[in-house]
Order: structure tokens, then sequence, then C-alpha cells
């Protein structure tokens, strides 16, 4: 019972409202009519030119098409493209966290370094699959081959360096394995530094689409 | 006969480096304790001999090389290439890498 009063009142207070704005609207058009240049008709024409209605509904056809259909796609399509970027950005950061503190570290771990290498090898290969199957990139493109190529390089440097073990080498020996370590480490980081444009111009690659 | 050598079950799931004074698990102590006297066994019965790479925590490039690069310098490159088969599933591309190493072995 209640609740049917909330409603009468609901309805009242529409059929007021209305009436206001038709008040206002017919009060608005006198006003225009007796003070500017603009005539409105006092009469409705309700002819159709078929023309015309067809273009009418070929246009609300299109903006719903273009609203709703076409919306959806971008939108999809732009989740797609930042989650592929957020997935190769992803890649990067466990790239430089798995690879820049072997500068500091004592002794290499041959094992670690192998499944390091592994890790990010197999990342890599996956991003590059799942952008090229989603149209991203070409197989060939030559950045997915440079990238490639660098995340090789890493591996190849560091998974054939022998372990820098304490105590196992002579003093000449040692002094060899340090030198040659740091030459690695360094071609390392340098390659790190590459890593990062292409990754940056992959990025931008696959923003523009 | 299959003749079919599992790195991860036959040899280790974490295979080391090139050779065995540079830690356990090297690919020379592999290559001749493992991977010869199978391969010979192959050669003789005429038959493929598949080698899987999966399950391990990674390789290193001085032990695929010294594996694969080291059989090549044995025996040669045409038995080795015509002999064996790779699988690895999980690092598809390490197979490419191996056929360069078994094509690129110098003696």
């Amino acid at each position: 019972m209640l609740k049917d009063r909330k409603t009468l009142k609901d309805w009242a207070l529409r059929i007021l409202i209305g009436i206001i704005i038709f008040g206002a609207g017919f009060y608005s058009k006198c006003l225009i009519d007796q003070h500017t240049i603009i005539k409105f008709s006092d009469t409705i024409n309700w002819e159709a030119n078929p023309l015309e209605l067809l273009s009418l509904i070929v246009t609300i056809l299109l903006a719903i098409y273009v609203t709703r259909t076409l919306g959806k796609r971008n939108e999809s399509e732009k989740v797609e493209t930042e989650l592929l970027i957020n997935y190769i950005l992803g890649f990067k950061k466990d790239l430089l966290e798995r690879f820049d503190s072997i500068s500091t570290e004592r002794n290499i771990e041959q094992v670690k370094l192998n499944s390091d290498c592994k890790i990010i090898r197999k990342r890599l290969h996956s991003i590059i699959s799942l952008a090229v199957e989603n149209g991203y990139v070409d197989r060939n493109d030559n950045l997915v081959n440079s990238l490639k190529d660098e995340v090789t390089n890493i591996w190849e440097t560091l998974t054939d360096t022998p372990p820098l073990i304490d105590g196992s080498a002579s003093k000449e020996v040692t002094d060899g394995i340090a030198t040659l370590r740091a030459d690695k480490i360094s071609k390392v980081e340098n390659i790190i530094i590459e890593i990062e444009k292409i990754v940056f111009n992959l990025i931008l690659k696959i923003n523009k689409g | 006969m299959e003749y079919k050598i599992k790195i991860a079950e036959v040899f280790s799931i974490s295979p080391g480096s090139r050779h065995p004074d540079e830690g356990d698990y090297s690919g020379q102590e592999f290559r001749e304790k493992i991977l010869i006297p199978m391969f010979r066994k192959c050669l003789n019965a005429k038959q493929f001999l598949t080698i899987d790479l999966d399950g391990t925590l990674g390789y290193g490039t001085s032990f695929l090389e010294e594996v694969f690069g080291g059989l090549a310098r044995e025996f040669t490159v045409d038995e080795v290439l015509n002999h064996i088969k790779i699988i690895s599933n999980e690092e598809d591309y390490l197979i490419d890498d191996i056929k360069e190493y078994i094509k690129d072995a110098k003696g």
C-alpha cells in the first residue's frame, strides 16, 4: 500500500516536471518568435520521405554499431595490447633482477646461471609466440630477432664461464678467471642495455599497431 | 629396440659445465660415460639415438657443446646428424643450437 502511494507520488512528480518543461519550452518559443528573426512553424509536418527515413535508420544502426561493436572491439584490442606490453615489461624486470646482481656476486653458480638463462629464454620465446600469434609482430621481425640474439648472447657468455670457487685454483689461474669473469660481466651488462633499447622499440611498435 | 637417453633421469637434473674439473655433472663426463657407449650401440644396430633434454634445471652452452660437439669430434658430423634425434619440448630452440654445435665441431 505504502509502495503504491510512493509510485503514485513519483508519477505525479514526473508529470509536474513534464508540464513545467513543456511550459518553459513553449514560453521560450514565444520569446524567440517575438524577439528574433527565427520563426517556428505552428504545425508539425508528418510527411516522411522514404529516403530520409532510410537514412535515419542507417544512421541509428551505425550509431549502435560504432558504440557497441566497434567500441567493444577497440576496448578488447586495447586491453590485449596492454597485457602484452605488461608481459614484455615483466620479462625486462625479470631479466634485470636475475642478471644485474652477478657483478656483485663473489661466486657464480653454474647451475643457477643455467636455470636463470633457461627461464629467461623460455619466457622470451613465449612472449614472442604470443605477439606473433596475435599479429603484433612478424616472426622474422628485426626487433624480435635482435632480442632473441641478445638473450642467446647472455646465455652463451655466462654459461661458458668456468665457476669461480674459492681455493680451487692457483693464483695465476684465479687471476685469469677473475679477468675473464670481469670481461664477461661487462659484456653482459652491455647486452642488457641493448636489450632495454630493443624492448623500448618493440613496445613502441606494438603500441602503434 | 629403441635407444633413448633422458638426461634428467640417467645423468642429472642439474647438468654442469664442460670439464669435470669445473664442477659436477660435466658435459665430458656425460659424453664419455653415457653418450658414447650408447651411440656406438646405435651405430652398430643402425638405429637412431633419441636424446631427451627435458626435465633439467637448464643447460649451459659449454655442456651442450662438449656433449654434442665432442661427439661429432669423436665420430663424424654426418654420423651424429644422421643417428641422433633430439627432443626438447621445454626449450625447442636448443635443438637448433645443438645442430650448430655439431656442424661447427672441430677436431
